[in-house]
């Protein structure tokens, strides 16, 4: 395994999505970088090509929604040797994917579905994660996730199971910052605390997503949040945002925007304010020595 | 419960709607199912969503309501078999013509199976053509046991409605006062690469020839598929109209003496 760090941007990123994919290759935007979710590309040669070209321009970081880490029926070896396929293209500087399972017996469900956190899924989600990192030969970073439900069962704490998967088997970690904050307001815990509990060394990339706020049926009269990615990033996740910053340093940021998409423009314009906030909370030494 | 007991039990709940099972280890609010229920939620939505874009062709002559219903029937007993959701749904006209409401609509079907291929197509890349130098260089008596490597855009489509009729009338926005819609074998060449496509008719044997040399059929067995359709087919002008067409990237063999 290895770690393939061409260089890591200092500068936030954003979600290079198909919409706009013309647009990018025709404008050459000013951004730190892209992120791309390989499905949509393995499906498309045409966007494929285009993303190579884009590739020796920009650093893109590989974000998969399908390896499916958590399943109980084994990972899906075949799509992770298509990733593997596009991956040796493109060279990522950022390889992730999720904490959730999204397959079973053969059926993928599209959606990140939760996990257990006991030890018979973390030695399964450890192995497959060391399966993942031997199959595409480079360090994987795994993504707390976004939550609306628990599994009674559970022994351990989200972080606690983070924690010991990268102690287990050296991924590092992707804090989605605006996941903590709404799953921390839908299963009611802290979300600070949640941050300050995570292995700062592991964390590799932050993001920041919109989510909505949505009449709770399961709390009458509260309000349950949404992982929607298809506004905003809303004003708690910019503060948590910056504790973030402060509690592990500048680390590559990216604005995901997967939904009702807005113009390039807009999303530039949230990952000018992302840098504007990680100017005004570390020191311009550390903003520059991003590492 | 075994992960994989849960696991189960959470597809059973998205897919079938069979929450009971899974409700005792759930957490989240007072009432938990209702909160998973917004995967439930999703699972439908997002992939509804994805079908209703695919086919907007067939949204605009069969009607929203009916295809929508179609669609969350279908993503119910054919989920996703594989993350790549820009390949779903390639079943999907054939499902949708097997419903009670499409007894009517007997073209419903042929209409959806092209839509798919259009939108495949257009994703297609289009490599260099097979030049006729390279064709003229395959000594003569060979040429039968060759096989050609056509564009990755290329797909052959019979049905025996014209339904390449409808897909112009919705690809130019027109909405003619009355249409009369009557069977007709029509035999289709679509072409794509690049965000583009285009479709052409051709005749019977032309099809045959080059629906056959696109399944990896030798020179010699297509034109024996396409003389069986008409007799007076000529496969060598046949040959040279996919060479000059630009369909062909590449030509192999099936004779293992010219291989080696």
């Amino acid at each position: 395994m290895t770690a393939h760090h061409r260089f890591v941007p200092a500068p936030a990123g954003v979600g290079l999505r198909l919409p706009h994919l013309a647009e990018v290759v025709a404008t050459r935007p000013a951004v730190g970088w892209f992120e791309i979710h390989p499905e949509n590309f393995l499906a498309n040669p045409h966007a494929r090509e285009l993303l190579i070209a884009l590739a020796g321009d920009y650093p893109i970081s590989v974000h998969s929604v399908g390896v499916s880490i958590g399943s109980a029926g084994g990972i899906d070896r075949a799509h992770l040797k298509r990733v593997r396929e596009l991956i040796e293209r493109i060279d990522p500087f950022l390889v992730s994917g999720h904490l959730a399972w999204s397959t079973h017996e053969g059926e993928y469900l599209n959606d990140l579905l939760p996990l257990p956190y006991d030890q018979e899924t973390l030695q399964l989600v450890a192995a497959h994660v060391d399966e993942v990192q031997q199959g595409l030969g480079r360090q994987y970073l795994v993504e707390n996730p976004s939550s609306y439900i628990g599994i009674a069962t559970s022994t351990m704490n989200e972080v606690e199971f983070l924690s010991e998967l990268v102690r287990r088997t050296g991924c590092k970690l992707l804090c989605d910052v605006s996941n903590v904050y709404l799953s921390g307001h839908n299963l009611g815990y802290d979300p600070q605390v949640y941050l300050d509990a995570m292995p700062a060394d592991a964390i590799g990339e932050l993001h920041l997503g919109g989510f909505l706020a949505e009449e709770d049926e399961a709390n009458p009269g509260q309000q349950v949040l949404i992982d929607t990615h298809a506004q905003r990033i809303a004003e708690p996740a910019w503060d948590l945002y910056a504790h973030a910053l402060r509690r592990f340093g500048p680390k590559p940021t990216l604005i995901e925007w997967d939904n009702d998409l807005p113009t390039v423009a807009t999303l530039l314009s949230e990952a000018a304010r992302a840098d504007a906030i990680a100017g005004a909370t570390l020191e311009p030494e550390r903003h520059r020595a991003v590492g | 419960m075994p992960l994989a007991e849960l696991q189960a039990q959470v597809r059973g709940a998205i897919v079938d709607g069979k929450i009971a099972p899974l409700a005792a280890v759930l957490t989240g609010g007072r009432v938990p199912p209702k909160r998973f229920a917004i995967h439930q939620r999703h699972y439908e939505a997002s992939l509804v969503r994805v079908l209703i874009g695919k086919f907007p062709a067939v949204v605009w002559l069969a009607g929203s309501p009916f295809v929508t219903g179609a669609t969350a029937a279908f993503i119910r007993h054919h989920p996703p078999c594989a993350p790549c959701i820009a390949e779903y749904g390639e079943d999907f006209p054939a499902y949708l013509a097997g419903r009670a409401e499409a007894q009517d609509i007997p073209w419903l079907r042929w209409v959806g199976d092209l839509e798919w291929q259009l939108g495949r197509v257009a994703l297609a890349l289009e490599y260099a053509p097979l030049s006729i130098e390279a064709l003229a260089m395959v000594a003569p008596e060979r040429l039968a046991d060759c096989t050609l490597t056509l564009q990755p855009g290329l797909h052959y489509l019979a049905a025996p409605w014209p339904v390449d009729d409808l897909l112009k009338l919705f690809l130019s926005d027109a909405v003619p006062e009355s249409y009369a819609l009557d069977p007709a074998d029509i035999f289709l060449e679509v072409r794509g690469a690049r965000g583009a496509f285009s479709m052409s008719r051709l005749d019977a044997a032309t099809f045959i020839f080059r629906r056959a040399l696109a399944q990896g059929s030798s020179v010699g067995n297509a034109a024996e598929q396409a003389l069986d359709a008409d007799p007076g087919f000529d496969a060598g002008h046949g040959l040279v109209q996919v060479i000059a067409a630009g369909l062909a990237t590449a030509i192999g063999s099936t004779d293992k003496d010219a291989q080696q």
